[in-house]
């Protein structure tokens, strides 16, 4: 009777860390190089941020017929919109601070978008 | 990197954590004296734990994030006279916080203090008090005091500036009572040093606000009260209209507070009379909100009557309703809108005396200038 192999071979996928790592810094990186060539008067904010960036992975990945970079950087993307309904559903006030890797923290009573506004969901809990 | 890493690296504090979260509520407690007006919270040095545990600024290893507000003064309100004054702690003191020199906060008594009151009982009686209950801005929780929609935060270092200001007869009526703030919260402790700066390449900041608005009674006759509007005394109000170019607030929470009347009479017969008003907020023409104080009016007030039976006594007994609506769709104010507030009170109104105070509570978008 063949033995059942129990685990398969674990491989470290180079080229997928380094798309991976490309698609992270165009979504992250991406929209202040835009900011700062095109728009330095009006930059771009929040999830249009988001969304810029995105749109510059998946433009990469077309480009560079790359389709891992494209579809990390949506995935990426979708995770940076859900982050703050997420922190608001957990309910959790000490959550509201979230590390980022720079040492920094993302808040939400400091907002580039001033198109951000609370709806009752958000806010019925505080009174 | 799979789903499971994405998530774990960007919705978790889990990876790379360098700061321990707690909930460690700061008090600080002052002693009120006649004659002084201005109280400056947690700049005391510690030294008796049961008076503060904290003392501003913080340290450098040290961040705190405000989510909720209360206070309270050490006394048992028995009297109409010390219900008149409370009523001056709540309509017509208020707590300014600033950060840095720029006011975050200016909120009204109605907003965070809490007091004890009971029906009093006097002359030929040996125990006089009864029933004694406890009050405060009412939240759907239950908690007493004012929550936040979103968190102040003091930074590590920053300087700050809690000033409770009060009028010169609620100083002189609580005289060498005590006065305690306490900020409810989340402190932040680094485990490995590092500078945040929360307003960096930020232009916008949004801070948790109540615009508050205490007007007096004129009489009985028809009136429209226009408020939020004007510049009367400091601490009868927090904020006007319109909002200047920079600003944009969204109100999420309505409370109307009426007080007792200067000649307290029946609680029942003015609150009725107050039910009736009509609370009107236009923006730019549009009617935002046209309706009665349903469900937003609250009241603390007193009524003092002397029974003819034998033993006599004068009996006083208080009546304390605390709500506000939370608004299903917030208000919101533009930048240099026309927003107008009015209270309107019809013909047969009773002839008294006294003040309301409208709360709007929400947030405040303005552009880091």
């Amino acid at each position: 009777m063949a033995r059942v192999k129990r685990f398969s071979k674990v491989g470290i996928n180079t080229q997928l860390i380094i798309d991976a790592a490309i698609a992270q810094g165009l979504v992250k990186v991406g929209p202040s190089l835009l900011n700062r060539f095109l728009f330095p008067t009006d930059p771009l904010a929040g999830e249009i941020q988001t969304a810029a960036g995105v749109g510059l992975a998946y433009l990469y990945g077309m480009l560079m017929k790359n389709n891992n970079v494209a579809n990390i950087g949506i995935g990426i993307g979708a995770v940076e919109f859900l982050t703050p309904t997420l922190m608001q559903l957990t309910g959790a006030l000490g959550d509201y601070g979230n590390i980022s890797d720079g040492g920094y923290f993302n808040l939400q009573d400091y907002t580039n978008d001033p198109g951000n506004r609370q709806s009752v969901q958000q806010y019925q809990q505080s009174y | 990197m799979n789903t499971t890493d994405i998530l774990n690296k960007y919705l978790y504090a889990s990876v790379n954590t360098n700061v321990r979260r707690k909930s460690f509520p700061y008090y600080d407690t002052l002693t009120i004296t006649a004659g002084q007006l201005n109280y400056y919270f947690f700049q005391t040095a510690l030294g008796n734990q049961f008076l503060r545990n904290k003392q501003l600024p913080l340290a450098n290893s040290e961040i705190f994030f405000i989510q909720a507000i209360s206070a309270y003064i050490n006394l048992k309100i028995v009297t109409l006279a010390q219900a008149n004054a409370l009523n001056e702690i709540l309509q017509q003191s208020y707590l300014e916080i600033k950060v840095n020199n720029r006011v975050v906060s200016k909120l009204p008594g109605l907003d965070f203090v809490n007091y004890m009151f009971s029906d009093d009982f006097a002359d030929q009686v040996v125990v006089n008090a009864v029933q004694p209950r406890y009050g405060g801005n009412l939240n759907s929780d239950g908690f007493l005091g004012r929550k936040l929609p979103i968190t102040i935060i003091l930074n590590s270092e920053d300087s700050f500036e809690f000033r409770f200001v009060t009028t010169a007869a609620a100083a002189t009526a609580f005289d060498t009572q005590t006065l305690r703030l306490i900020l409810h919260g989340t402190q932040f402790d680094k485990l490995t040093s590092f500078r945040w700066d929360e307003v960096k390449e930020n232009m916008y900041s949004q801070v948790p606000v109540t615009y508050y608005w205490t007007n007096a009674i004129s009489g009985a006759a028809a009136d429209t009260y226009q408020i939020f509007t004007g510049r009367p005394a400091d601490n009868l109000y927090s904020k006007t209209f319109p909002l200047s170019a920079i600003e944009t607030a969204s109100i999420q929470n309505i409370e109307v507070f009426f007080n007792q009347a200067d000649v307290p009479i029946e609680v029942s017969t003015e609150w009725y009379s107050r039910l009736v008003n009509i609370l009107r907020f236009q923006v730019d023409d549009v009617f935002l909100y046209d309706s009665d104080l349903t469900n937003l009016l609250s009241v603390f007030a007193g009524f003092g009557v002397t029974l003819t039976t034998t033993p006599d006594l004068d009996v006083v007994n208080f009546t304390n309703i605390r709500q506000s609506r939370i608004l299903p769709v917030p208000i919101e104010i533009p930048a240099s809108g026309n927003a107008l507030v009015s209270l309107i009170q019809p013909a047969t109104s009773l002839p008294i005396t006294g003040e309301f105070t409208v709360a709007l509570r929400g947030i405040e978008t303005r552009r880091n200038a």
